[in-house]
């Protein structure tokens, strides 16, 4: 299944893109507007979506909401450089990363087979793996959470984030480990990525008994995940 | 409280001061005046009771019981002189009082007998002599005493004048009353002083604010269109409104354009990338990728050759070169080229471009400003109107104007985009995708139709299509 969706409205851009990662071996769809790419990335048939955010009007961003509402199929955003409001708002939204535009073709499908990987991820820990941290429960290989038994709704970076800070839970991890084993790739200078996907964990898990979150952040170490 | 309200309330408190000194000065030297020159004997009732004792006194006492009156008669005082004009008493009268004396004798005995209030009598004693009796004004004495008589001819200005109500009170009362008079006048100036001094700078102060706020970046309106009429004050602050809006408006178009800019630069840098990672994916189709990448950086060229003329045209509005320019020669040209790109690029539904013009229509401008603005313009329709299938340019003189009008059968422009057809890196819903172009073409028809003094519509057209007037003024041929 690898299997990629892209929209952009630059026909040209788009067809080179195409071009590229069906020479690494994936099969392309090509979509040019807002409407057309999430009626396509909600028909289910796709692994991942690649979206550009910057589609004139509201296009892109709202895409990706529509999208959001339907399904938890990864998407890649396309941001343009340097516009850190489209970027957060669409991690916000849930997208699962960015890559600013221009980029390179090789980057671009980089970025597409880290987050194929994490989504795909085989279910080595073998069946049965339960990872429990107080109210949280996960099930890496089924890719469920639950929070004091109501299931939730993450996307597959949160899933991702999560479940490297649930492994480690009580011990704080860095930006750099959360970015290299939740993201697939090294954190980069100025990245508000991880900042950005643990603010959106914070608000969809609960709060502990005394009403701190469960998330903490250790100051120039990175996040924990608290053990009670 | 600034400055500048001390500076008013000092000017105000100042020109008050100079006013009351001014007005009370003025009165109090016309009292001075006055005085001096009033006759100086007095003509009142206490007088006319003195004038009366003493004739009584001479009837009946004789010249020995008038000598002996005399003396006691101090206030007021009574002189009486006897044919030869010596005063009985021997004191000395003055000339002027002599003048006064005679005048008011002579007014006397032409006016009737009604003379029972002037200060001057003729008497005649029991020996049939003739005296002459009058009372004079002692003025160090008197005119305290006189002052509470007179107030009510006086107008009430002088600095001392304004206790009507005291009367001829005892001294220190009257001191103490006119003292809290004074101490009044002076508060009740401080506080109009004050009150003026508030009411000018409050909305200077209002004004320094905003421009304070308007000096940190500030340039939200802060006076708001409520303040209606009102003086120069208030206009001040509605021109300083409008100065930050129209502020705000180009610096919004200034950053817009520099969003969009770098947004058009990147489109054809990201499809270069992409080309570049192409070649090295495919070594083999290097030539290809090659002529992509020669092609987007054409486009970029062409972008910020776009924008130079456009950021030209922005900074010096007017036309430096003015040449005679046959517009006729000029689209001739243009319509030659779009007929042979629509044969290039159409293949079997070739795009008809119509040309109908006058034998030749001059006007006066920058031919390469013209050209540049009319080319884009031709463009805009061939590309737009190829649906339509015909392009329909014309160029006339019309009433000393000539007049260029292109129109196609093109999808036309929404109703409410047509406003904003001439800002830079608009492009209509529709024609976004696919069309090459960057929205810059009316934009600089427009700067440049504007430098030669002339005017650009754009309209749809009944049945589908666009039409773009354009209208400059003509020279002779």
């Amino acid at each position: 299944m690898n299997h990629v969706l892209l929209i952009d409205d630059d026909v040209e851009l788009v067809g080179m893109f195409a071009e590229y990662l069906e020479q690494e071996g994936f099969s392309v769809t090509c979509m040019h507007n807002g409407e057309d790419g999430a009626r396509a990335a909600l028909t289910g048939g796709y692994a991942i979506a690649v979206l550009d955010v910057m589609m004139p009007g509201a296009g892109g961003i709202e895409a990706l909401r529509q999208i959001r509402a339907g399904s938890r199929i990864p998407v890649l955003m396309l941001t343009a450089r340097g516009d850190d409001a489209d970027r957060i708002l669409g991690l916000e939204l849930g997208a699962d990363d960015y890559v600013a535009k221009p980029c390179t073709p090789r980057e671009l499908t980089a970025r597409v087979r880290a987050i194929l990987r994490r989504t795909q991820a085989a279910p080595e820990n073998g069946p049965g793996v339960l990872l429990s941290v107080g109210k949280l429960t996960m099930l890496p290989e089924q890719r469920r959470a639950t929070w004091d038994g109501q299931p939730l709704d993450l996307t597959s970076t949160e899933f991702n984030l999560l479940e490297v800070l649930a492994r480690n839970a009580g011990r704080p991890v860095t930006k750099n480990d959360l970015s290299e084993q939740g993201l697939g790739r090294p954190l980069a200078r100025f990245d508000r990525n991880i900042d950005v996907h643990l603010s959106s964990l914070r608000h969809k898990l609960g709060p502990l008994a005394d009403g701190r979150s469960c998330l903490q952040t250790i100051y120039r170490q990175g996040y924990q995940l608290i053990k009670e | 409280m600034g400055r500048l309200f001390w500076k008013f309330f000092l000017c105000i408190l100042l020109a008050q001061v100079t006013a009351t000194i001014g007005v009370g000065g003025v009165f109090w030297l016309r009292d001075q005046a006055r005085q001096r020159a009033t006759p100086v004997l007095d003509s009142g009732p206490p007088a006319a009771i003195a004038l009366d004792a003493a004739a009584a006194t001479l009837r009946h006492g004789g010249l020995p019981a008038l000598r002996s009156l005399l003396p006691d008669m101090r206030r007021p005082q009574l002189f009486v002189l006897d044919a030869a004009r010596h005063e009985l008493l021997g004191r000395a009268v003055p000339a002027e009082l002599m003048h006064a004396v005679e005048r008011e004798l002579r007014d006397g005995a032409q006016g009737g007998d009604s003379a029972v209030w002037r200060g001057a009598r003729r008497l005649v004693g029991p020996d049939g002599a003739q005296y002459i009796a009058f009372v004079s004004r002692d003025f160090g004495r008197q005119i305290g005493r006189d002052a509470g008589r007179q107030d009510g001819l006086r107008d009430g200005t002088g600095p001392g004048t304004l206790t009507p109500g005291l009367g001829p009170g005892p001294g220190p009362r009257r001191r103490i009353g006119q003292s809290v008079v004074i101490g009044a006048t002076v508060l009740a100036s401080l506080l109009f002083a004050a009150l003026l001094a508030w009411y000018f700078s409050r909305p200077i102060r209002a004004l320094r604010s905003a421009f304070e706020a308007a000096a940190a970046g500030d340039l939200a309106p802060r006076f708001g269109p409520g303040a209606k009429g009102g003086d120069e004050l208030v206009d001040l602050g509605r021109d300083f409104d409008r100065m930050s809006a129209r502020l705000r408006a180009l610096m919004d178009g200034q950053r817009r354009l520099l969003h969009d800019v770098s947004h058009e630069l990147r489109s054809p840098l990201a499809r270069m990338q992409a080309a570049l990672g192409l070649a090295h994916q495919q070594p083999d189709k290097i030539g290809i990728t090659l002529e992509r990448i020669e092609r987007e950086s054409n486009r970029m060229d062409k972008l910020i050759g776009e924008l130079l003329t456009l950021s030209r045209l922005e900074a010096s509005p007017d036309v430096l070169r003015r040449e005679q320019v046959d517009l006729v020669e000029l689209v001739d040209g243009l319509v030659a080229d779009a007929r042979f790109e629509a044969g290039q690029a159409a293949g079997g539904t070739a795009l008809r471009v119509d040309f109908d013009a006058d034998d030749s229509v001059n006007v006066s401008g920058d031919p390469d400003l013209l050209w540049s603005a009319l080319e884009n313009v031709v463009r805009n329709a061939a590309r737009h109107g190829a649906p339509g299938g015909v392009v329909a340019v014309s160029v006339r003189a019309v009433d000393g104007l000539a007049q260029v009008e292109v129109c196609d059968r093109g999808p036309g422009i929404a109703p409410e985009d047509l406003p904003a057809i001439f800002q830079p890196f608009f492009r209509s819903g529709t024609s976004r995708t696919g069309v090459d172009g960057h929205g810059l073409g009316l934009a600089i028809a427009q700067r440049v139709v504007q430098a030669h003094d002339g005017e650009i519509v754009v309209a749809n057209r009944d049945g589908g299509g666009l039409q773009v007037t354009i209208t400059l003024p003509a020279t002779g041929r």
